[in-house]
């Protein structure tokens, strides 16, 4: 009987921990979980990713995960250019599926953020390419440059060879990278969450995590450390999104400089994507949903006005902040950290609209 | 890998389901894999370090047994320059440079050493004391030299140990490797138990405190007077839970498979004078120090001063083991400092030496005389800057009980935290987890500290204090 135990808690922590350390046995244990009864399905993206960090039981509310519908009033005769897309999860998968999304569009082409994989160069094959980086505000600075961008989007053909900034490193790797590689190698990054997930996202255990959210926000007012209550307790938002000492977060003062810096870091993708051969390079900087929002009693950082406003912006960005703050709370989710099919389309009618300028 | 992950629970089942799985004669290569593979989820690179740790112990050992006389002192002397040679190198090397900057500069010279970046390899102190530990105890002729290279790398890597202690005596440890441990379910539970408390303080206390500590700490200039008296109240709490915490786990996880580490702590904050809280407080290291340095100096066995002088360089030491930098050597020198004076005032007034009150509430004022002082060093300990030194004791100068308090716990957190404060001290006062560690109700006391770890811990994956030695 003993051994049996051990050969099975033996099998049961091994099959756990290859399974976490695998992005393709993550990937086919969630798919696996999505067909299972509700009891021992995976819970963590049903009702919003941040009732999945949080798990307090009043955001407990089934995610709308129907298509956005296409727009009606696009330019749909002769679509007669090419859109190249680098984005992000606010980019929704229907737009994935279908260029018919996208005003005087023919062929779309897509490439996510979180693809750790080379995206295959990119050979232009029209003169009217358009070049579309989306990216949410929290995230912006990080990626938004154009090492960043080389990196997802290479183009095959480029009318100008340009060099890139910090190119100049030893092709040599040195003893930490390799420490890196064996490390990246031995525990997958993301190896704690993948346990997580292995272990316990399953409908059965939420009766547990429930009353451990509800007991920790009652007796201590906490929440879970990604996760932040607004203000008027409606809306849960992505902790680095409120978190004043983060650049991510919609209150962290930036100073003048800080903003020059980014606007170059633009107009360098900018530059380098139309000598490349694209007509034109749309940016996208979906703002974090509090500051839209605005719940927190405390004005933010105005970083994309800022941005907007900056005398050196050479480049044309696509922010619906405005329309998005008429009747915001209809825009977003309570429980996720995106907007809703109706805050998507809002801002897909006004990139059709710098599309249709195009 | 830290102990408070879930990446642990399951290397611990995995591993100890294989160990007694597996044939006797295999078990220590799997301990060591899997030591291997727990040290390198830090900064895989590091194990060439202790592998070059472990080659150089290994043949100062063959070679402690083969030679006599001046050549055995010759190699035992290599092997510590060796050893203390990586610390050098690896943990005190930017506090040489800083300080032969600093007297430079006095000089109006501006002299430094090559630029030299690194980490500071995890754990780094405890494998190398345990290393050494074996070539001293090899040279005296109390330990037989250890062969297998497997089973020698094995004592410098157990991996319960490896990063944060105890610091094991090659005696009571090697020879455990060789011995088979069959499945002992009262053995196995009571291990089950001591790991259960061991995260339970870390995640249920040390981490909660630390919501308080933390910020207090790393805002000095906004906080009140009462505010940094209480932090550093709460700190000495935290440091303590954190670290018994984690020895905890570690002897419980080795008790499991069958192996008894020494304890590190017994009940510290109930000692009644600074000698006692040294004879409670991380045992593995002061008895560590009392061997090889303490005796090796003379000990008591000398004049007076020659004394007094022998215990300052052991608590200065000790004080430089904890890290590269002032502000530890001057928390060393005030435990050195505070056991002269209370030696001296023992000497002009030995009926009041704390050994012999008999008086309860006299043996408690001298235990919270104690915890002050104790408490008083550990602000020299916490705060690394002299700036900010300043700034604590400037902030504490003005005190006053009308100091508005303001802290990043609420008020049932501070309730919970003082509540479990006390029972700590009650349950090391009647000895309740020694009588809980028998397992005689095992399953009420384990889910119990199961339940309150998932509802009332805080995770973060917050490393323990003790993994910066």
């Amino acid at each position: 009987m003993r051994k049996i135990l051990a050969w099975f808690s033996l099998v049961i922590f091994t099959y756990v921990l290859v399974c976490a350390s695998s992005d393709k046995t993550m990937k086919w244990l969630s798919q696996q979980r999505s067909l299972q009864p509700e009891i021992l399905r995976s819970d963590k993206y049903t009702f919003g990713d941040l009732y999945g960090f949080s798990y307090l039981p009043q955001f407990r509310i089934i995610k709308d995960t129907s298509k956005v519908e296409l727009p009606t009033n696009v330019v749909v005769s002769l679509p007669s250019k090419d859109l190249y897309v680098l984005c992000d999860s606010y980019f929704y998968s229907s737009f994935v599926e279908n260029p018919r999304y996208f005003s005087g569009v023919k062929n779309a082409y897509f490439t996510r953020w979180t693809e750790d994989t080379l995206v295959n160069a990119i050979t232009l094959k029209a003169s009217n390419s358009i070049l579309l980086i989306e990216c949410v505000e929290r995230n912006a600075l990080m990626r938004l440059k154009l090492s960043e961008v080389v990196n997802r989007i290479t183009i095959a053909n480029p009318i100008k060879k340009q060099t890139l900034p910090h190119q100049n490193k030893s092709n040599l790797p040195s003893l930490f990278d390799i420490s890196d590689d064996v490390k990246n190698l031995l525990y997958h990054p993301t190896l704690e969450s993948n346990l997580d997930f292995a272990l316990f996202s399953r409908g059965i255990y939420r009766i547990f995590k429930e009353l451990k959210a509800s007991l920790n926000l009652q007796l201590f007012h906490r929440i879970d450390n990604s996760a932040s209550l607004s203000k008027d307790g409606s809306f849960l938002y992505l902790k680095e999104t409120v978190d004043s000492n983060l650049i991510s977060s919609s209150f962290y003062a930036f100073n003048q400089q800080e903003i020059t810096d980014f606007v170059e870091n633009l107009n360098e993708i900018n530059q380098y994507y139309l000598q490349a051969g694209f007509k034109k390079v749309i940016i996208s900087i979906p703002a974090n949903p509090v500051a839209i929002l605005q719940t927190e009693e405390k004005p933010t950082n105005q970083f994309l006005n800022r941005l907007k406003n900056h005398p050196n912006l050479k480049v044309e960005i696509v922010d619906p902040s405005d329309s998005l703050k008429v009747k915001a709370s209809q825009n977003y989710f309570k429980s996720d950290s995106h907007w809703n099919n109706r805050g998507a389309q809002i801002w897909l009618a006004f990139l059709n609209r710098s599309l249709e300028k195009s | 890998m830290v102990f408070n992950s879930l990446h642990f629970l399951v290397f611990f089942g995995l591993i100890t389901s294989a160990y007694f799985l597996l044939n006797h004669k295999y078990r220590w290569l799997l301990l060591l894999l899997g030591s291997c593979y727990f040290y390198m989820a830090f900064v895989p690179i590091y194990i060439l370090i202790l592998g070059f740790t472990i080659i150089i112990d290994y043949f100062a050992g063959i070679y402690l047994e083969k030679f006599t006389g001046k050549s055995k002192k010759i190699f035992l002397a290599l092997s510590l320059i060796a050893n203390i040679g990586v610390l050098a190198v690896f943990k005190y090397y930017h506090f040489i440079d800083q300080n032969i900057g600093f007297l430079s500069n006095l000089l109006g010279a501006k002299v430094h050493l090559p630029a030299f970046n690194i980490l500071l390899p995890i754990g780094l102190s405890f494998h190398t004391f345990q290393a050494m530990s074996y070539t001293i105890e090899v040279y005296r002729g109390n330990q037989k030299t250890e062969r297998n290279f497997g089973i020698y790398s094995l004592y410098v890597m157990f991996y319960p140990q490896l990063v944060a202690g105890p610091i094991e005596r090659p005696q009571n440890l090697l020879h455990q490797f060789y011995e088979k441990h069959d499945w002992d379910w009262s053995r196995v539970k009571s291990g089950l138990l001591q790991m259960a408390f061991g995260i339970f303080k870390k995640v249920v206390i040390a981490d909660r405190i630390a919501l308080l500590v933390d910020p207090a700490y790393g805002d000095l200039s906004h906080q009140s007077g009462m505010n940094l008296v209480i932090a550093a109240f709460f700190y000495s709490f935290q440091i303590y839970c954190d670290f018994s915490g984690y020895s905890d786990v570690a002897i419980g996880a080795s008790r499991v498979m069958g192996f008894k580490l020494m304890d590190n702590f017994n009940a510290p904050y109930l000692a009644k004078s600074l000698p006692e809280f040294w004879r409670r407080w991380h045992i593995s290291l002061s008895t560590w120090f009392k061997d090889y340095v303490y005796f090796s100096l003379g000990g008591n066995r000398v004049s007076i001063p020659k004394w007094y002088i022998n215990i300052m360089i052991v608590f200065i030491l000790s004080g430089i083991w904890h890290g590269a930098s002032w502000n530890f050597i001057i928390w060393g020198f005030l435990h050195g400092a505070f056991q002269v004076i209370g030696l001296t005032l023992n000497r002009f007034f030995p009926a009041l030496a704390a050994d012999k009150i008999q008086s309860t509430f006299v043996k408690v004022v001298y235990q919270i005389w104690t915890f002050t002082l104790v408490t008083l060093a550990w602000v020299f300990f916490r705060i690394p800057k002299f700036s900010d030194l300043k700034l604590f004791f400037k902030q504490i100068s003005s005190i006053s009980f009308k100091d508005s308090l303001s802290f990043e716990l609420n008020t049932n957190e501070i309730i919970l935290c003082l509540t479990l404060v006390i029972l700590l001290i009650f349950a090391e006062k009647w000895q309740w987890k020694k009588a809980l560690l028998k397992g005689n109700y095992f399953w009420l006391v384990f889910l119990l500290c199961l339940t309150s770890v998932y509802f009332l811990g805080v995770f973060n994956l917050k490393q323990f204090i003790y993994f910066q030695f």
